[in-house]
C-alpha cells in the first residue's frame, strides 16, 4: 500500500464541531498514550445534555479509553497519560486537581460486564448514597427503592433485597449496575458495552431503560452493534485508529454519513 | 448418616478408662519419664504463637496493602519487593540470630527482653512476616480489577475502595496465609534454641517476663522433643515420640481451622 494511500485510510479527527442542543460535556484536543503507544488523538466531542450520544467504530479504535477518560477511569492504569481538556461546565475533568470522587460522584459508570458488589441488592444500590449522603435509614429505604424502580428492576427483586446482587441473572445484574449508578443522582451515566455480555431480552430491556434515563441523565454509551446505535441514540461518533471520524445527528450518520470511512462502516463493509 | 452415626455411638460403648496426663502434667525431674507430661511446652508453644501472631499479622497485611495497592512502581519499591521475597526464604537460624541481637540483648540496638517468651514470639513474628506479606499480596493481586472499578465508579477513594471492597474479597487468602505462616513457625526449633528456650521448665512460662521481670525461662514442643531425644534413656525417646504426635495434632487443628475460615468467607462471597 502506497503511503499516500495509507494517510487516506486514517483521517485526521474532525473538529469545530456544533451541536444545537446545550452541552454537558466538552471534550477538546484529547491526546492519550499507554506508554509509548498513542491511541487517542486529538479527539474533539461535545455531549449533549439529556441526550444520548453513541461512540461506534471497530475494536481497538480507542472508544472505550475515550469513554474511560470522561470519569478519569484511566487514572487506573499506571501507564497512561493524556494531554487535552474534558470539562463539564466549569468543573475541568481533567485538571491536575480535579476532586476524582467528586467527578466520579457527578459522572457514573457502568461496565462492559456485570460487576455488582459482592454485597445484597440493597447493599449494592445503597453503598454508594452512604458513601456520599449520609441518609437515614428511612431515607436509604427510599432512596434504593426509587433508584431499583427507576432501574426496572424493582417488581423482580422487591421480596428478595437482602439477597446477594451476584445471584441475580446477567440481565437483572446489569441493571443493578444502572441502579446503583443513579442512586447518586449522577448528571452523566457513561455505558461501556453495557450489552454485549447479555442475551437479546436482556439487551431489549437494557434499551428500553437507557431510552427512559434520558429524560433524567445523560448518557454516553460505547457499542458494538450498530442497530443499538441507531435505536438508542440521539448523536453518534464514528471511531477509526484513534480519531474521531465522524460526529452527527445519529439520523445523519446512519442516512447519508460525510465521509467515506463511516459510510463503509455502517454498511459492514470493513470493521 | 446411619453408619456414622452408629459409629459415635458405639464409642460411648468402649470402655474409656485411660487416663492423659501427658498433656497436663508438668515435666517431673530426669528420673521420672512417665510420669512427665508436655503442659509447659505447650503453653509455650501457644503464647509463643499468639504474640507471633499480634506482632506479625497487622504489620505484613498493612505492608502487602502498601505494596500492592498504594505504592508507585519505582525502584525503591521493586527493591522492598525484592527484598520481601528473599525473606521468605532466609534459614530460620538467621532469624534467630536476629531475635538474638535485637530482642534478647540488652544494650546497642538490643531490646533487652531476655530469653523470654516475649522475644522469642517476636522472633518467630518477624520470621512470619514476609510469608504473611506474600500471601497477602497474592491474595489483593487475585481481587479482579472488575470489582476495583466498580467501587470506583461510584465515587470511592482509594483507601474506600481498599477497607470496603478489596480486603474483604482479599480475606479469606490473607487468614489461610497468615495460619499458614504461623503453623509453619509452630513447628521451628532451631531460631529459638538461639533466642534461648530450655528444656527443664517446671513450672508454666509466663509470658510476659520479659517486660515485667519474673522467670523468664520457657519451651516450647519442638525444642522439647529435641531434647528428650537426646536423652540416653529410650522411655524419653517415646516421650519424644508422644510429643511429636501432640505438635501434629496441633498442626492439623491449626490447618483445618484455615481450611473452615476460607470456605466460610467464600460462601459468604458468592
Amino acid at each position: 500500500m502506497s503511503e499516500e494511500a495509507q494517510t487516506e485510510e486514517i483521517p485526521n479527527s474532525t473538529r469545530d464541531l456544533e451541536i444545537d442542543d446545550e452541552k454537558e460535556l466538552m471534550i477538546e484536543d484529547l491526546d492519550l498514550w499507554y506508554g509509548d503507544k498513542q491511541a487517542l488523538y486529538g479527539v474533539s466531542l461535545p455531549i449533549a445534555k439529556n441526550s444520548v450520544t453513541a461512540l461506534i467504530g471497530p475494536s481497538g479504535c480507542g472508544k472505550s479509553t475515550l469513554l474511560r477518560m470522561m470519569n478519569r477511569m484511566n487514572d487506573l492504569i499506571p501507564i497512561c497519560h493524556y494531554d487535552g481538556k474534558i470539562s463539564m461546565g466549569d468543573v475541568e475533568i481533567t485538571g491536575k486537581d480535579a476532586d476524582l470522587v467528586e467527578i466520579r460522584k457527578k459522572i457514573g459508570m457502568v461496565f462492559q460486564r456485570p460487576n455488582p458488589f459482592p454485597k445484597s441488592i440493597y447493599d449494592n444500590v445503597g453503598y454508594g448514597v452512604k458513601l456520599h449522603f449520609k441518609p437515614t435509614r428511612e431515607e436509604l429505604d427510599a432512596i434504593v427503592e426509587k433508584s431499583l424502580k427507576r432501574a426496572a428492576l424493582w417488581k423482580e427483586v422487591a421480596d428478595r433485597q437482602h439477597e446477594l446482587g451476584t445471584s441475580l441473572s446477567g440481565g437483572q445484574q446489569q441493571r443493578l449496575c444502572i441502579a446503583r449508578t443513579i442512586a447518586i443522582e449522577p448528571d452523566v451515566i457513561l455505558m461501556d458495552e453495557p450489552c454485549s455480555a447479555l442475551d437479546p431480552i436482556a439487551t431489549a430491556a437494557i434499551e428500553e431503560l437507557i431510552l427512559e434515563l434520558k429524560k433524567d441523565f445523560t448518557v454516553v454509551i460505547v457499542t458494538h452493534s450498530m442497530s443499538q446505535a441507531a435505536r438508542v441514540s440521539d448523536y453518534t461518533g464514528f471511531m477509526y485508529l484513534g480519531r474521531l471520524v465522524e460526529f452527527d445527528k445519529t439520523e445523519k450518520i446512519f442516512s447519508d454519513p460525510d465521509n467515506e470511512l463511516t459510510k463503509r462502516y455502517i454498511t459492514g463493509r470493513f470493521g | 448418616m446411619w453408619s456414622s452415626m452408629l459409629l459415635v455411638t458405639s464409642t460411648l460403648f468402649i470402655p474409656l478408662e485411660i487416663y492423659i496426663p501427658f498433656l497436663t502434667e508438668r515435666y517431673q525431674d530426669i528420673f521420672s519419664p512417665y510420669s512427665s507430661g508436655i503442659r509447659a511446652a505447650f503453653y509455650g508453644t501457644i503464647w509463643v504463637m499468639l504474640i507471633a501472631m499480634i506482632s506479625s499479622v497487622p504489620i505484613s497485611v498493612g505492608a502487602a496493602i502498601y505494596l500492592e495497592e498504594y505504592a508507585k512502581p519505582t525502584k525503591t519499591t521493586k527493591l522492598i519487593q525484592a527484598l520481601v521475597t528473599n525473606l521468605a526464604g532466609v534459614p530460620s537460624i538467621v532469624f534467630g540470630m536476629f531475635g538474638l541481637a535485637i530482642f534478647v540483648k540488652q544494650g546497642g540496638i538490643g531490646w533487652g527482653l531476655g530469653p523470654s517468651i516475649l522475644a522469642a514470639g517476636l522472633t518467630m513474628g518477624v520470621m512470619a512476616m514476609p510469608i504473611i506479606v506474600l500471601a497477602s499480596q497474592e491474595a489483593l493481586r487475585s481481587v479482579p480489577r472488575s470489582l476495583r472499578e466498580s467501587a470506583y465508579g461510584v465515587g470511592c477513594t482509594q483507601w474506600q475502595v481498599t477497607k470496603d471492597h478489596v480486603l474483604p474479597s482479599a480475606m479469606p487468602g490473607i487468614m489461610t496465609g497468615s495460619i499458614l505462616a504461623m503453623s509453619r513457625i509452630m513447628g521451628e526449633a532451631a531460631p529459638l534454641v538461639v533466642v534461648g528456650a530450655t528444656a527443664m521448665i517446671v513450672f508454666d512460662p509466663e509470658p510476659l517476663a520479659g517486660l515485667l521481670g519474673g522467670n523468664v525461662n520457657f519451651t516450647v514442643i519442638p525444642i522439647q522433643i529435641y531434647f528428650w531425644t537426646s536423652e540416653p534413656d529410650p522411655a524419653w525417646h517415646a516421650m519424644a515420640a508422644a510429643a511429636s504426635i501432640s505438635l501434629i495434632a496441633l498442626l492439623v487443628a491449626m490447618n483445618s481451622i484455615a481450611i473452615v475460615l476460607r470456605q466460610h468467607f467464600r460462601r459468604r462471597l458468592n
